[in-house]
């Protein structure tokens, strides 16, 4: 009877226990499910706002989380920025708006703007353009190209990033060589470098900055992906003509596997002594002056050699402001935005905490304005910066977009495009020819698509 | 206290299954759902970014006969799985072979090859990609030394005569994989008679004999099942190949994997990569049955 009081007992008590904690999993769940819906609302009468960074680096994160934190100060607002790295964010911006969840402000690369656009998934920026001076305030025609359609603004520039060939002066200057000016000219200076080990030339093209390197060389040459008239005009005898002459450099006076080379492997060549003229941007300087100071004196920095003009590849990041139906988070989404553009945010903050040599004001109030002059005229890369302000910047276009923005700019940079091309020529030993044909192909199925 | 003992079977079950509904749910939600998803996607026309939609039958599918990219992408695949598996599966074999002997340090080896399952991929591919640098890399110093090249060979650059590229994917992938392998096929070593090899010398057999006539029959199944299990394995992999170089250079490694996340994510096209990923389904489906067919067999 004991025995049998005992069993009955004990399974009495592993039913309570089993149903005490299936209730206590409920509770919890509820509990999780309201915390979440709680948290993405507007509480203590406070909009939260979240703001996608691509710009991971610690100082970038800095300069947005005090520019969010100034701004809260002033408004009902709680902002958190999120850093999302350059590599997924096309696929996790898409994904998210697919979703139904975007973020409300979000930093966009060349093009994304009317990629987004066409989605439907932002809403313009008319009004904060219009407040911050209107269109003529833009120093570089590409900055409407990628943000403006059908008469809207859809996104706005807050920095730009020209980009420019570093070259080893002291290799030029043991050969008695200038700085190249022409493409005839810098194929001499690569055939005196190359020899003995080393390389005349390198540049990425397996990343995705190999689309960058490879426009600014197209653009020297005029030649485009779409003409004026938007239509897809890739196989053309000056498109053959720069991806002929440009893999013929790099066939003869670039290290062996340059077709596997990104950016990093690129950057590195230059460090170790292999390469004497690399693609790149300004922020390299400042790796090299703290990291590699001994090869720091010896680096310079030119523009894009011509064949028929003046060309270059700028890269405007922007700011795109998104379709999140709350009227609330829409105004203020728009609020911040124009507030970051203030100088003493873009450039008192942004730019000072940033790479002045690198990263160049996108407005001709904030170029002009006295905290900037101050800064560039403290900096030990004024004349530099200088030099790439008036002499390189003006005449560089964002990818894919000589004439006209386009609605495929950034399905061509992720598809990399440009890079198969090139690609195919190193690789798989196709002409030119038949290498931009193919090119074409792809870039008529992308239009085609959608 | 009477009422709460009381209670048939059935209602014990009927409470197991109330408690497990929520689990349930959850693996319909997340497994069984995203497969019926996908197979109505591949059958309507849906893009990520542009309006559009509607049922198309099996458009998708004709496409992809006459699309030389996924013929390519289709291709490369195969390769990639067959040179991986085949090579893993005698590689690994051997290995547990040298482990399966008395020998000074057994166990520490033992530990040491689960080392490389261990490392995260990005951290392998890292590493192998600075070994693979044709100026800095570590293999072409070594082959320079030992007199076997001269001038540098570019591995992850060089598709003919021969496709290096696919090549250097599919070593960094067995020096990955080949921990499961050695630990499956030493475990099917140590379930073996050690009485038969005894009989064996003492009949005479040589090691070779001895390998051909007990060890590999006593494997048969143990080596099918690995088989079958890493060809559906590698033929879904997406990670070793997408790190090392995108599916470069061109289309020389883009294996079917990185054509899905290319077509559906840098194309937007949601319902061609459905129709790719159904196709990939039914392909490893065959696969599926073999292994259920091997594995009950031995049931």
């Amino acid at each position: 009877m004991v025995k049998n009081g005992c069993k009955m007992s004990s399974s009495a008590i592993t039913k309570i226990q089993t149903i005490f904690i299936t209730a206590i999993m409920i509770v919890a769940a509820v509990a999780g499910a309201s915390w979440y819906y709680l948290s993405t609302s507007t509480s203590q009468n406070r909009v939260k706002l979240t703001f996608w960074s691509m710009d991971t680096d610690t100082a970038s994160m800095n300069s947005f989380n005090t520019i969010a934190r100034s701004f809260e100060a002033s408004y009902p607002v709680n902002i958190t920025v999120v850093p999302v790295d350059w590599g997924v964010a096309q696929t996790k911006v898409l994904a998210a708006v697919q979703a139904g969840n975007p973020p409300d402000v979000s930093v966009a690369g060349m093009g994304w703007a009317l990629l987004y656009m066409k989605m439907g998934a932002l809403v313009d920026l008319d009004q904060v353009v219009q407040d911050i001076g209107g269109t003529s305030q833009f120093l570089s025609p590409s900055m409407l190209y990628e943000n403006q359609w059908n008469g809207h603004m859809w996104g706005i520039t807050y920095v730009s990033y020209p980009n420019i060939l570093l070259y080893r002066k002291d290799w030029l200057a043991t050969k008695n060589l200038t700085v190249p000016t022409t493409w005839a000219e810098f194929e001499n200076v690569c055939q005196a470098l190359t020899g003995n080990g080393r390389y005349a030339y390198a540049q990425p093209v397996a990343d995705m900055n190999g689309h960058k390197a490879i426009w600014c060389w197209m653009m020297t040459d005029n030649a485009t992906i779409f003409d004026k008239d938007n239509n897809v005009a890739f196989d053309t005898a000056r498109t053959v003509e720069t991806f002929d002459w440009l893999s013929n450099i790099m066939k003869n006076y670039s290290p062996p596997g340059i077709a596997s080379y990104g950016f990093s492997e690129d950057d590195l060549a230059f460090k170790n002594g292999q390469v004497g003229i690399i693609w790149g941007y300004g922020e390299m300087l400042t790796d090299y002056a703290k990291n590699f100071p001994n090869l720091m004196p010896n680096v310079g920095v030119m523009d894009f050699p011509m064949k028929t003009q003046l060309g270059g590849q700028i890269g405007n990041e922007n700011l795109v402001a998104f379709n999140t139906s709350d009227p609330e988070r829409i105004k203020y989404s728009r609020m911040f935005i124009e507030f970051i553009l203030k100088p003493e945010n873009i450039v008192g903050t942004y730019l000072k905490n940033g790479v002045l040599e690198a990263a160049f004001p996108s407005l001709k109030s904030l170029s002009t304005s006295s905290e900037y002059s101050t800064l560039t005229a403290a900096s030990p890369w004024n004349s530099t910066i200088n030099y790439i302000a008036t002499q390189i910047m003006p005449h560089e276009t964002t990818m894919s977009m000589a004439f006209q923005g386009n609605l495929y700019a950034g399905q061509i940079e992720g598809n990399g495009i440009l890079q198969k091309v090139m690609e195919h020529i190193l690789v798989d030993d196709w002409t030119a020819q038949k290498a931009v044909t193919d090119g074409q192909d792809i870039f008529k199925t992308l239009v085609a698509s959608g | 206290m009477k009422n709460l003992v009381k209670g048939t079977r059935k209602d014990w079950v009927n409470l197991g299954l109330l408690l497990t509904l929520p689990m349930i749910i959850w693996i319909g939600f997340v497994m069984i759902y995203p497969v019926i998803y996908n197979v109505w996607l591949s059958i309507n026309n849906v893009r990520l970014i542009t309006p559009g939609g509607g049922f198309v039958g099996f458009d998708n599918f004709v496409k992809l006969l006459v699309n030389t990219e996924f013929r390519t992408s289709f291709l490369n695949d195969f390769v990639w799985t067959s040179g991986s598996v085949f090579s893993e599966v005698p590689i690994g074999l051997g290995i547990a072979l040298l482990l399966n002997t008395k020998t000074k340090f057994r166990r520490l080896f033992r530990t040491l090859i689960i080392l490389p399952w261990l490392t995260p991929a990005y951290a392998t591919v890292f590493t192998w990609k600075i070994m693979f640098m044709p100026l800095y890399g570590f293999f072409n110093y070594v082959l320079k030394i030992v007199g076997l090249i001269k001038t540098d060979i570019v591995w992850l650059a060089t598709t003919t005569p021969i496709n290096l590229v696919m090549l250097s994917c599919i070593i960094v992938n067995v020096w990955r994989g080949l921990p499961f392998t050695i630990v499956i096929l030493l475990a099917g070593l140590q379930s073996i008679n050690p009485d038969m090899y005894e009989v064996a010398e003492v009949d005479g057999a040589s090691v070779f004999q001895e390998f051909r006539y007990i060890t590999l029959p006593a494997l048969k199944t143990m080596i099918a099942v690995v088989i079958i299990l890493k060809t559906v394995w590698y033929f879904n992999y997406f990670d070793i190949v997408w790190l090392m170089t995108r599916g470069g250079p061109g289309m020389a490694t883009e294996i079917l994997p990185i054509e899905v996340y290319i077509t559906a994510f840098y194309n937007f096209q949601l319902s061609q990569a459905a129709a790719i990923s159904v196709t990939m389904f039914l392909v490893l489906a065959i696969f599926a049955v073999a292994y259920f067919r091997l594995t009950s067999k031995g049931d």
